[in-house]
This record gives structure tokens, C-alpha cells and sequence, in this order.
């Protein structure tokens, strides 16, 4: 079990190491839940490719999860228990 | 009702105004998404704490001030102090395993904490996007043709261009279907006006 915990958090690490993702990561976390547009728009620096890549990475660690709408742009992404964990650590 | 009892009902209500106020902070969500499972658990985890650390000040009150004839609301200081000693336990005591530190109260806690914050986050995204779609598919329905010009009224000339790039760029969208989308995102308030003037 504790080999599991400590991959689970080399995982993490792993994907908050990219500063990308960080950044994704962070702008969910300051609203919650934000949908696909949204992180657009608030990551105008940020290409919607490179934001796409980073929710799927955030998405695979279990930091983030999404609820599909009827159209994509409109996915919501919000914070799981582990992200919630994750920000404590990171504080 | 003698003073014990009393003290246990405003502990309780004492860790109601904490919980809702810890996981209010946590998942900054409105407070029609509390009512989940794993809220429920964490309020009672932190009910019991809150309660038995009450019965623990109870004794403790009664030793220093009772005794020496205070005839107060005694049962005022017995809650207060056990919610706030509560609080100094948990920061305090660690379960140990053959002198191995298993975990912190406060770790517990806060593991009960996040999985209840987390539950109301995503009851909150859920109930979004169900109550969005339903919005915005009354919104094509009744709207019709000015639904073109309910979207650029509402989102402004630069967000409308851009959802028409989007839209020419992606064949396969329905037009209707996003801007409805994209009104109900942007302004529900509106949607739902415009919704019932129809």
C-alpha cells in the first residue's frame, strides 16, 4: 500500500511538474469547476491544444474530473478529492 | 433539561455553523449542494468529536467553577470549551503504530474534509451542466430565430465572432444548440428571462 501511495504521488508530482498543467491546475482550483471555455479564456497565453493535453494529464492523476455537456466547449472540470489534498500540499 | 444536555445540543449546533462554514470554504459552492453523503459523514465524525470533548469539559468546568457555587450558563462554557478543545486535539494527537506514526487526527479530519468538499464540487458540476442543457434546449425551442440575436446582445460582438468561428469551424455543431449553450453559460439569469417572456 504504501508503494501504491508513493507512486500515486510520484504521479502528481510528475504532472504538476510540467508548468502548464500547473497553471491549468491552479485556474481550476481558484474557481472549483470551470468549464473548457472559460480556461480558454482565463489561460490566454496558453495554446487550447496545450490546454487540452494538460486537462487530459491532470484528468489521467485523478487532480481533476469532468462532466461532459451536450457540446465540449462546455465540459465542466473540477477539483476531486485529490486535487483538493494536492493544493493543501502545494501550500 | 439538565446542563449536560444542553451543552451537547449547542456543541451541536456549534459543529453545524463550523461545518458548513469549513466546506463552504472549501468547495466554494452554493449551499443547495451540501446535502451529499460524505457531508453527512463528516458532519457526524466532527458531531462526535465536538460532543465527547464536551462531556470531557463538563467535568473539567464543573471542577474549576460549578463547585465553588457559579450558578450561570454553565452549560454555555462546557460547549464552548469542548468545541474549541476539540480543535486543540486535533491539531495535537497522533496515532501511532509500534512507534510508527500512522496518521494525525487532523489528517483524518481533513482526508473526511476534502472527500465531502469534494462530493459537494462535484454534485455542483453535475446539477450545472444538467440544469445548462435543460435551459438552453427550452431556449431553442421557444426562442426560434432571435436566438441569433439574443446571443449577441447578451455575449457582445467579440465572444459572438468567436463562437462563430468555432461553429463554422465544426460542421457538425448545431448552431441553435450552442449559442443556447453558450447564453445559458453566460448569463442563466437572462436565459431563463428570455425563456419566460416566450
Amino acid at each position: 500500500m504504501m508503494s501504491l501511495i508513493a507512486r500515486d504521488l510520484r504521479d502528481l508530482l510528475n504532472a504538476l511538474a510540467d508548468e502548464n498543467s500547473k497553471q491549468v491546475f491552479q485556474e481550476i482550483l481558484k474557481s472549483r469547476i470551470l468549464t473548457k471555455r472559460q480556461l480558454s479564456e482565463h489561460l490566454k497565453g496558453i495554446d487550447v491544444q496545450v490546454i487540452d493535453k494538460s486537462l487530459r494529464e491532470l484528468k489521467g492523476v485523478g487532480l481533476i474530473d469532468t462532466k461532459p455537456a451536450a457540446i465540449s466547449e462546455w465540459d465542466k472540470y473540477f477539483v476531486t478529492e485529490e486535487g483538493l489534498a494536492a493544493e493543501r500540499a502545494l501550500r | 433539561m439538565n446542563d449536560v444536555k444542553a451543552g451537547l445540543i449547542l456543541s451541536t449546533l456549534f459543529t453545524l455553523i463550523i461545518v458548513l462554514i469549513e466546506l463552504f470554504f472549501r468547495s466554494k459552492s452554493n449551499l443547495r449542494y451540501f446535502f451529499t453523503v460524505s457531508c453527512c459523514l463528516y458532519f457526524i465524525i466532527m458531531t462526535i468529536g465536538n460532543c465527547a470533548s464536551t462531556l470531557a469539559a463538563a467535568s473539567v468546568v464543573n471542577a474549576v467553577i460549578k463547585d465553588q457555587g457559579y450558578a450561570g450558563y454553565v452549560w454555555f462554557w462546557y460547549s464552548l470549551i469542548g468545541v474549541f478543545g476539540f480543535e486543540v486535539i486535533i491539531q495535537n494527537i497522533n496515532v501511532t503504530f509500534l512507534n510508527q506514526g500512522v496518521l494525525t487526527l487532523s489528517t483524518w479530519i481533513n482526508k473526511a474534509a476534502d472527500a465531502a468538499a469534494a462530493s459537494i464540487i462535484r454534485y455542483a458540476a453535475d446539477s450545472d451542466v444538467d440544469e445548462k442543457q435543460k435551459i438552453a434546449e427550452t431556449l431553442v425551442k421557444k426562442a426560434g430565430a432571435q436566438l441569433q440575436t439574443y446571443a449577441l446582445q447578451t455575449l457582445g460582438a467579440n465572444s459572438y465572432n468567436q463562437l462563430a468561428t468555432i461553429m463554422n469551424s465544426n460542421p457538425g455543431i448545431d448552431p441553435h444548440l450552442f449559442l443556447a449553450l453558450a447564453l445559458a453559460e453566460h448569463d442563466p439569469k437572462k436565459a431563463r428571462a428570455i425563456i419566460k417572456a416566450k
